[in-house]
Parts: structure tokens; C-alpha cells; sequence
């Protein structure tokens, strides 16, 4: 029981280490990967404590490496545009002047009431009211109303090459 | 740019660590079975108290090692053994050849598994 009590510890110290320098997110702010991965880190230190035969090491050199690749993942994604996307996804726009567009829709397997109720959520009944309905790559619907968006306009390059995207495919 | 450090100094740690606990366990393993051998060629000749020394250094270098072994290792993995080279210190002071060759042979398999599942190779990582 002692051993356990001291490897407790342990593990609360680097998890909680890891955790830090991985960065401060709520849950709901985490993209996809970093839901697995902190799902992953907290599987990987609880196994040497349900099993005191377990060599504490093989849990701990698990977490730094996953800590480190995420590390690396994330400066990765911050220098290049590509990666990001590649790796957590891109903004997908799918509202736009008013009108909801079924080909995005489908793409992300939402229908047009899951659309209602996220509006919903942002006290927003009726959809032409918006400008422009973003699904971020956290999976969180962004609102943007005509007054909202301001004179300089959409900054997100991002975001401004899913709109041409969208452009073309409605004017094809 | 810092964290970026961080991360490498991260990997370099769990490669040092990986790469310790490689050459300490397969190097030892190497070691314990000559040993082992030696010792049942010294039994197989009816050579007893050779065989008992040898027995007798065998069990003691594991002792002395198993607090760094327990470190890299599943404790029950050790205890195994542990119990094959107390076992091969008995036999081979009661003189049991047959008894003594039977429990080298299970721990010089129980080592050489371990041994096999530190070494690096496609059936190891998947």
C-alpha cells in the first residue's frame, strides 16, 4: 500500500507536469487530438496504480513521450497552415448570407435540426438572421451577424479560402 | 520556442531510458544463460559441488540485481525466476541432476523471453 501511496504521488506530479506544459484548455475548448491524448495520458498513469507489479517507468515514459509529440504536434501546427488543417481540420462554413448549405451539411453529418438547435443555444431563431454559421474544428458553431463581422471584414486567411470554396461550389 | 525544447529534452530523457533499460536487461539475460549453461554442463559431468557454486553465484548476482531489474520488469516476471535459481541452488545441493537441468532449461526460457520482448522487431512493436 505504501508503494502505491508514493507512486501515487508520483504520478499526480507528472501528469500534472504534462498537462501544464501541454498548455491550458478547458475540455470543451480541446480540439480532437488533444481529447485523445489527454484521454490516453490519464488511461496510461492510472495502469501503475492499479497494478503495483507494474514497473512505474512503463507508464511514465509513455506520458513524456505523448507529452513531447504533442509539444511538437502543436509548434508544428502553429508554423505551418497546412499541418493545422491536416491535422485538427479547418473551419467549414455552413451558413452563409441567411441560407444553410446542404452539401456541408452532409459532409459533416449534421442535419438541418441540429443546425436549429445549435442557433438555439445562441438564442438565434431563425437562421437568416446569420451571416455567416462556421463549424470550428472543435466542433463549436460560430455565429457571425452582419454587425458582428465589422468593416475590415473576415481576417481568418482560413477562413476566407473556405468561403471562395464555397463561392465556386455554388456557382458551379 | 521554449516548449519546443522542452519536448526534445522530453524524448531525449525516454530514448536514454529506453535505450538503458535495452543494453542493462538484454546484456544480463546474455549473461544468466551462459551462466546457466556452465552450470548444467558442470551437473551433466556429476560435477556437484561446481555445480552448486555456480548455482550459488547465479542466485546472488540476481539477488544483488533485482532491485534495478524490478525497475524495468514486471515484478512477477522477476519472482519467477527468483524461484528457478533458488530451486537450482536446492537441486543442486540434494544432488537431483534430472531436477536441476529441468528448472535451468524453465529459466533460461523465462529469461531469454524476456530478453526477446525488450529487443526491437515487428512482432515486439505490433
Amino acid at each position: 500500500m505504501l508503494t502505491i501511496l508514493v507512486r501515487t504521488v508520483l504520478i499526480y506530479i507528472i501528469v500534472t507536469a504534462a498537462v501544464r506544459i501541454m498548455g491550458k484548455r478547458q475540455v470543451s475548448d480541446m480540439q480532437t487530438s488533444e481529447l485523445v491524448i489527454t484521454l490516453i495520458i490519464s488511461e496510461v498513469a492510472s495502469l501503475p496504480l492499479e497494478n503495483a507489479e507494474r514497473p512505474l517507468l512503463n507508464s511514465l515514459v509513455p506520458i513524456m513521450m505523448i507529452a513531447a509529440i504533442e509539444l511538437l504536434v502543436s509548434l508544428l501546427m502553429m508554423k505551418s497552415r497546412r499541418a493545422r488543417s491536416l491535422i485538427c481540420g479547418h473551419p467549414i462554413v455552413i451558413i452563409r448570407n441567411g441560407k444553410m448549405i446542404d452539401s456541408q451539411l452532409r459532409l459533416l453529418r449534421i442535419s438541418r435540426e441540429d443546425v436549429y438547435s445549435l442557433l438555439r443555444e445562441q438564442e438565434i431563431s431563425d437562421e437568416s438572421d446569420v451571416q455567416y454559421g462556421i463549424i470550428e474544428p472543435n466542433g463549436t458553431l460560430s455565429i457571425l451577424t452582419a454587425e458582428n463581422i465589422g468593416s475590415n471584414g473576415i481576417q481568418s486567411q482560413e477562413l476566407k479560402e473556405e468561403l471562395e470554396k464555397v463561392d465556386k461550389e455554388e456557382n458551379a | 520556442m521554449k516548449r519546443g525544447w522542452i519536448a526534445l529534452i522530453m524524448i531525449a530523457i525516454s530514448l536514454v531510458l529506453g535505450g538503458i533499460e535495452y543494453l542493462y536487461v538484454t546484456s544480463n539475460a546474455d549473461a544468466y544463460v551462459k551462466m546457466l549453461d556452465d552450470a548444467d554442463e558442470k551437473i551433466s559431468h556429476n560435477l556437484i559441488y561446481e555445480a552448486e557454486s555456480a548455482a550459488e553465484r547465479l542466485d546472488n548476482r540476481f539477488r544483488k540485481q533485482s532491485g534495478i531489474f524490478n525497475i524495468f520488469m514486471y515484478h512477477s516476471e522477476m519472482e519467477h525466476i527468483s524461484c528457478d535459481l533458488a530451486m537450482l541452488r536446492r537441486y543442486a545441493q540434494t544432488g537431483a541432476a534430472a531436477d536441476f537441468l529441468a528448472t535451468s532449461a524453465c529459466a533460461k526460457r523465462e529469461i531469454l523471453a524476456i530478453r526477446d520482448r525488450k529487443i526491437l522487431k515487428w512482432e515486439n512493436i505490433f
